[in-house]
């Protein structure tokens, strides 16, 4: 069970949601086990894609993985 | 004549009466709640006991000796007085998770139902300094429990919960804890014998094959966590799964397809699902068969390493490092396991077929804790070093290149320590080796109990990462 990084990118600061669950905040680098996720971002729901599913694996602290979504206007 | 016939008639309607005797039903759940039951979300913070300071205590198998040497410890950390945001306090009040097993878990049962009420010699009485194992032996003297016994789904586990009940836990349930609704988490762990993995009491466990946690006794789980192999049968549980509308969380889809990418993932996922989702050409899994934790895990650690690396599990670790609520974690495993002479190579004869069997046995599973134990300290080196990386990085681009960023935002910083409190750091060969020839029972001299005792602080205080961390804490 390998230790891997990523940082879900999103215009503003934002509560991440990983695989259904609170995980940390938009634009930090965050820890998370390697596998396949399902991301999603608190609300509101002014982001695209409505959720991102991403296989995490081969990061390091120095090159986390990077889940972006992008602000649209509701 | 007529009366030792009648005698007879008599005894064999009470024996067929008893050969029906059959296990107590585990509880069935109505409908799945996640936010119900005994689970460690329930069991918020406060003021007394904060997430910022996380203390996790693991305490392995070995009967009465591993019930003393863990209540040494329990004692240790209530005389080990520390500050904490501002507080002064004693660290057993910032417990926040006990991970037990079979002997181990006496302690940790009791202490979850009566708090410091563990240290008013009540526990001494009612269990460590008491023979346990005659009081069970006499009871299957009984000949009512004979009859009992005869029936195929009644075993010797089944009585000795009776007797843990009625002696030690006085019909308490899980939902004595619920109401109590404080921490620390108690997780006592079993072993699925047909998986061959931990099985846990807590809820999200129970939520696969739908009962109720909170109307279980707390002496089932106990009987569950230390029916050691061979002297105490398994304890048979329904699964009445399929029941109780359960949601399966989203984890385990996703992780259904990660055989490639993260095996181990990948099987946790798929043993969770055993419980409920079988394939036709499976066998079925209508009753679960628990022996002694002790089995999969003589330490319970497993779950609080998959805690520390994953989001999946239900009481994560990991996901609260995310959310920046822990900043030091202290893992403390209290081992009990003995190395015991066998003094079988002072002669040329062939060992025999019960010695093998029980070396062939016991072998891999003290190898398993040594290298669960180092899997531990390798992990808390995974999250330190990472965080070393990355400020180093960050260091040297500043200095040499002032407008580049590294990629991603920072990194949170923890602090782990990895205490492992065993009976290989006794400092002096003759005492280490008397512990380490300490027989597995359910009765030890009172002397022997206090040695545990008094060598488990000891080398509580001795203990480097403790210590690291005791002094960051004055």
């Amino acid at each position: 069970m390998a230790l891997e990084f990523i940082v879900v990118q999103y215009p503003e600061k934002r509560e991440v949601f990983i695989d259904g669950q609170l995980c940390g905040l938009t634009n930090i680098t965050l820890y998370i086990q390697s596998g396949t996720h399902r991301f999603h971002l608190g609300v509101p729901k002014d982001y695209r894609p409505s959720e991102v599913v991403q296989a995490i694996q081969n990061t390091s602290p120095l090159e986390p993985a990077a889940v972006v979504f992008e602000k649209v206007n509701v | 004549m007529r009366s030792i016939t009648r005698l007879c008639i008599g005894l064999l309607l009470m024996a067929s009466l008893f050969a029906c005797a059959t296990f107590p039903e585990n509880p069935k759940l109505e409908k799945h709640d996640p936010t119900q039951g005994y689970r460690f979300d329930e069991l918020r913070p406060d003021a007394k006991n904060t997430d910022s300071l996380f203390v996790i205590l693991t305490f392995s198998g070995g009967g009465t000796r591993a019930a003393a040497f863990s209540y040494g410890v329990m004692e240790a950390l209530r005389d080990t007085e520390i500050v904490w945001a501002g507080q002064k306090k004693r660290l057993l009040d910032e417990v926040d998770i006990i991970s037990s097993v079979s002997g181990g878990s006496f302690t940790s049962a009791y202490y979850a139902l009566h708090g410091d009420g563990l240290f008013d010699g009540s526990f001494e009485r009612k269990f460590l300094n008491k023979d346990i194992e005659h009081d069970l032996f006499m009871r299957t003297l009984w000949p009512i429990h004979w009859f009992k016994l005869a029936g195929w789904s009644y075993g010797r586990s089944d009585l000795a919960a009776e007797y843990y009940d009625a002696s030690i836990f006085h019909g308490a349930t899980y939902a004595d804890l619920i109401k109590k609704s404080t921490r620390p988490f108690v997780i006592l762990n079993a072993t699925d014998m047909s998986i061959g993995e931990q099985f846990s009491f807590i809820q999200d466990q129970f939520d696969l094959i739908c009962s109720d946690l909170a109307k279980l006794p707390i002496a089932r789980a106990v009987a569950s966590s230390s029916a050691f192999p061979g002297i105490l049968t398994p304890l048979t549980y329904r699964n009445l799964a399929g029941t109780c509308d359960y949601q399966e969380p989203q984890w385990i889809g996703l992780a259904n397809q990660d055989h490639r990418i993260a095996p181990e993932r990948a099987k946790i996922a798929e043993r969770q699902r055993s419980y409920y989702l079988r394939n036709p050409w499976e066998g079925e899994k209508r009753y679960v068969h628990l022996i002694d934790g002790g089995v999969s895990d003589n330490i319970g650690l497993r779950g609080i390493l998959f805690a520390l690396q994953s989001s999946d599990s239900p009481y994560s670790l990991q996901k609260r490092f995310n959310r920046q609520e822990i900043q030091k974690l202290l893992i403390i495993v209290v081992n009990a396991a003995t190395d015991p002479e066998a003094n079988r190579d002072a002669k040329a004869k062939v060992p025999g077929l019960v010695d093998t069997l029980i070396t062939a046995a016991t072998i891999p599973l003290d190898r398993y804790s040594f290298d669960t134990v180092e899997r531990a300290r390798a992990i808390a080196k995974e999250y330190n070093d990472a965080v070393r990386t990355r400020k180093t990085c960050e260091n040297i681009l500043r200095n040499t290149c002032p407008e580049a960023r590294l990629p991603g935002g920072d990194l949170y910083a923890v602090d782990i320590y990895v205490s492992h409190i065993s009976f290989d750091l006794i400092d002096d060969p003759k005492t280490r080796f008397d512990f380490k020839n300490l027989p597995t029972t359910f009765k030890l001299p009172i002397d022997t109990i206090k040695a545990l005792r008094s060598t488990a602080a000891e080398l509580l205080h001795k203990d480097t990462e403790f210590n690291r961390l005791r002094e960051q804490l004055k």
